[in-house]
């Protein structure tokens, strides 16, 4: 049976834990070459050794997404390797908790931009070329919802993920004439080693769940499967736009 | 050792920031301006220390982490 993504090529930024490592595993499964890429080499290694894939087609990128140099790098190889670029996942982001704008450390502010905001552009910068160069091309960008209603615990995060909706939206409006389809998906809370590490306690991370509409926090493979159809054909006719993916929690909100 | 004491505290008590110093220490240190032997303690005992704690450090045991990691800091210089 074909898979969704037969002969694409891409790039999994964040591919080493998380929605990131799902995604990845989900791309293989539907026929793609993957590139796993992620500044913790151990958790990109973890990941590439749980797919049901050849070495063949995966690979292992060890980049900071903050850096130019590595990026350009990163996207060079997998050209080279693989003879192309079909899609990129833009999951990479720390979250750093921070106290009200006025106590915020400039360098809590830079940290978090320079990964979640400039290194998502970096990304971008040097994958769409490639893209262009083939015709066409899927970028899929990992923001939040704390960008779309805000957060009160972490200002950064919160406008890097707001930051990321608008780039999505601008970069559409510049490359979809050109065959490149540029989307955003902004989760809810997501059961993810990042999510656990940033909620207070697992006692907290447990409520959170019983405070959701559904009852829990959302899985990471509930988010993949929304990244693999913006990657695949079957989203041909989307672009520009950002898919809220929570549960239903925000509706609720409001 | 005093910046390398500040980030390791930081770092224990967040984890995000706690990923950013274990994946990106020589970041963390050119930004904080460590100086040779405070990036040597920060790329070595400190990332091996905070490599092993918990995920996250529960709140009650912030403290006591903080304190325990910067005693095992201190002692090695």
């Amino acid at each position: 049976m074909a898979g969704r993504l037969d002969d694409k090529v891409a790039i999994v930024t964040g591919g080493g834990s998380g929605i990131g490592r799902v995604t990845c595993q989900r791309f293989v499964n539907e026929g793609a070459k993957v590139v796993i890429a992620d500044r913790n080499r151990s958790g990109a290694e973890d990941t590439r050794a749980l797919l049901e894939s050849g070495d063949d087609d995966t690979a292992v990128s060890v980049v900071d997404v903050a850096d130019a140099t590595q990026v350009q790098l990163m996207v060079d190889q997998t050209v080279s390797k693989f003879g192309k670029l079909d899609v990129l996942v833009n999951g990479a982001a720390i979250l750093i908790r921070t106290p009200p704008l006025v106590e915020v450390q400039e360098i809590d502010w830079d940290l978090t931009m320079d990964t979640n905001l400039k290194g998502l552009f970096h990304c971008c910068k040097y994958a769409i070329p490639p893209m262009v160069a083939n015709g066409s091309g899927s970028i899929v960008n990992i923001s939040s919802m704390s960008g779309v209603r805000g957060v009160a615990y972490s200002l950064p995060y919160a406008v890097s993920k707001a930051g990321v909706i608008h780039l999505t939206k601008v970069a559409a409006g510049q490359y979809t004439s050109q065959g490149i389809r540029i989307n955003c998906i902004a989760p809810g809370g997501i059961d993810t080693p990042q999510m656990r590490g940033s909620t207070a306690s697992a006692g907290a991370f447990e409520e959170r769940g019983t405070e959701h509409p559904m009852g829990r926090v959302g899985r990471p493979d509930e988010i993949a499967n929304l990244i693999l159809w913006l990657a695949s054909d079957e989203a041909s006719y989307v672009s520009g736009s950002t898919y809220i993916a929570d549960g239903g929690s925000w509706a609720t909100a409001e | 050792m005093d910046k390398v004491i500040e980030i390791t505290n930081r770092a224990v008590a967040d984890y995000g920031f706690r990923q950013a110093v274990l994946y990106g220490s020589a970041d963390i240190a050119r930004r904080w301006g460590l100086t040779g032997p405070e990036q040597e303690a920060l790329e070595g005992m400190a990332v091996e220390l905070l490599s092993a704690l918990p995920i996250p450090v529960p709140p009650e045991d912030v403290a006591v982490e903080q304190s325990r990691l910067e005693a095992l800091i201190r002692a090695t210089r």
